[in-house]
């Protein structure tokens, strides 16, 4: 028995045709993921130095969209596993949303490693030369396990949606359907198939939340176990996690407000989603100043000499400007916007989220070039200076597009909103006494 | 067995770390496999008995 939702219709309608718009907006962004491609050949040939980095900066905007990518990443995961396990069942009409940002954005970030070691083939040195006293090592396999398994967790809560799909769009061109077919692997809606499909999704959430905060610690301890100033701090590895999940959840009501005008999903992504997540961010945005005032508080207090370098650069110094401004677009104004304008707008939501996520990459930025900048032995390396250069920033201007095309082209093969966990009855619900989220849509009110 | 040792050798020698990377990762993979296929199997269950299966009735 498939599941029943008054929705359905309304789900799977942008999956039926793709518009002229649509191949529009794909076109434009193929040519800047082609032209990100061709910068990064043009590295590849002439090698690192035509970009901005030089000794002793060796880290620049790659490792900055690195750690910003695999931050976004945390979106999906927070918002499944953390609320799946917490029992919120109003965040599923927009499990999926999230969870696709978790995986097109995955790549780019760890992509943007690949891209930061001038030569790709140098990454199966890590697989036969691997030592494992390195931070390295204990990225690519926190990475590497939490690109697979947040692969599987999207797939698995997929299948049912597939397999609707496969029975429902029958006017698709015949390699969708096949395509369907394959794989919805053979689903048929059993009450079994979705009672074992809740049990083993209740498990992995626990298992994905553990990965979210190890994924992004061990990201963290890259920085964190070398002797550097404003790195060499145990507060990293939470300062970064917080830092993650605001960017992703941010990043899920942008996805959401776009998704909702751009589908006319108005009755399914109703405002009330919009209001819970605007309390999680107001939650998350206190808890990101927090963490910015124990770390610097305690940095400053201590004025050790190559620590004060680095801080000063930071709040009165060159990267003054980008410090106050990332502090501004974080904590300063979408705190505002949430509490006083916020509530039930979603377009002010929206701009807030906007200005923390590029407050987050400003973040990200000024966490590493002031310390590359102005390294420990300042006396042996020399003060450095940073810009990035024109490589660099078509890279990552083709590393958003990447990004932004697989989740538009995903968005019209493949349901967003989950149908079958936003359904008011199917057949996995003998098993479950969850209620139905997307038909109260002022419950999270 | 000198356990220390080989902890000392897993973390200083090139090599290992590679090999437990590709364990970590396969070993999820071989997982996850199962997993799946465990879970579309609960759908056999529900699935209507193929006539030709049907064991000889004893009546006759």
């Amino acid at each position: 028995m498939e599941p029943k939702n008054q929705y359905t219709q309304k789900i799977l309608a942008p999956v039926r045709r793709v518009s002229t718009g649509d191949y529009l907006l794909w076109g434009v962004l193929l040519a800047l993921l082609l032209t990100g491609l061709g910068a990064w050949t043009w590295q590849f040939i002439e090698g690192l130095g035509i970009t901005g980095m030089n000794r002793p900066v060796y880290w620049g905007v790659y490792i900055t969209n690195f750690v910003f990518f695999i931050g976004l990443a945390h979106s999906g995961t927070f918002i499944s596993a953390i609320l799946r396990i917490a029992g919120q069942s109003w965040r599923a009409p927009l499990t999926r949303a999230a969870e696709a940002i978790t995986l097109f954005s995955l790549p780019f970030g760890a992509g943007s490693i690949i891209i930061d070691m001038g030569h790709p083939e140098r990454i199966f040195n890590l697989l036969f030369y691997g030592r494992y006293q390195s931070p390295i090592m204990w990225d690519v396999t926190a990475v590497s396990l939490y690109m697979l398994s947040s692969i599987v967790f999207f797939y698995l809560s997929l299948i049912p949606d597939i397999a609707m799909c496969r029975d429902r769009l029958t006017d698709v061109p015949h390699w969708q359907r096949r395509m369907y077919e394959i794989l919805a692997l053979g689903w048929n809606h059993s009450p079994e198939q979705y009672h074992r499909l809740e049990k083993v999704l209740d498990g992995m959430a626990v298992f994905m939340t553990m990965l979210v905060v190890t994924v992004h610690t061990v990201v963290s301890w890259l920085f964190g176990m070398t002797v550097q100033p404003g790195w060499h701090t145990a507060l990293i590895g939470p300062f970064f996690l917080l830092g993650a999940i605001l960017s992703g959840t941010a990043a899920v009501v942008i996805a959401l407000a776009l998704l909702r005008k751009a589908y006319h999903l108005e009755k399914v992504l109703h405002p009330g989603l919009f209001n819970s997540l605007r309390k999680l961010l107001i939650t998350f945005v206190l808890g990101w100043l927090y963490m910015m005032i124990a770390e610097h508080l305690t940095i400053g207090y201590s004025s050790m000499t190559e620590e004060m370098v680095v801080l000063t650069d930071k709040f009165s110094g060159t990267y003054a400007t980008i410090f106050w401004s990332m502090t501004a677009f974080v904590f300063g104004i979408p705190l505002l916007i949430f509490i006083f304008k916020g509530k039930n707008h979603i377009g002010w939501m929206v701009f807030a989220s906007v200005l923390i996520n590029i407050g987050m990459w400003m973040e990200r930025y000024i966490v590493i070039i002031p310390t590359e900048v102005s390294p420990r032995m300042l006396h042996v390396m020399g003060q450095g200076s940073y810009l990035p250069a024109l490589p660099e920033i078509l890279i990552t201007i083709a590393c958003f597009a990447g990004m932004f095309l697989l989740y538009t082209v995903f968005t019209r093969f493949f349901p967003i909103v989950p149908i079958w966990e936003t359904a008011q009855e199917h057949p996995g619900h003998a098993h479950s006494a969850e209620p139905s989220p997307a038909s109260s849509p002022a419950a999270s009110d | 067995m000198d356990i220390g040792g080989v902890v000392h050798a897993f973390f200083d020698n090139a090599g290992p770390g590679g090999v437990f990377v590709l364990l970590v990762v396969g070993g999820a993979c071989t997982l996850y496999y199962f997993l799946t296929r465990w879970i579309v199997a609960g759908g056999k269950q529900n699935e209507p008995t193929n006539p030709e299966e049907q064991p000889v009735s004893m009546d006759a």
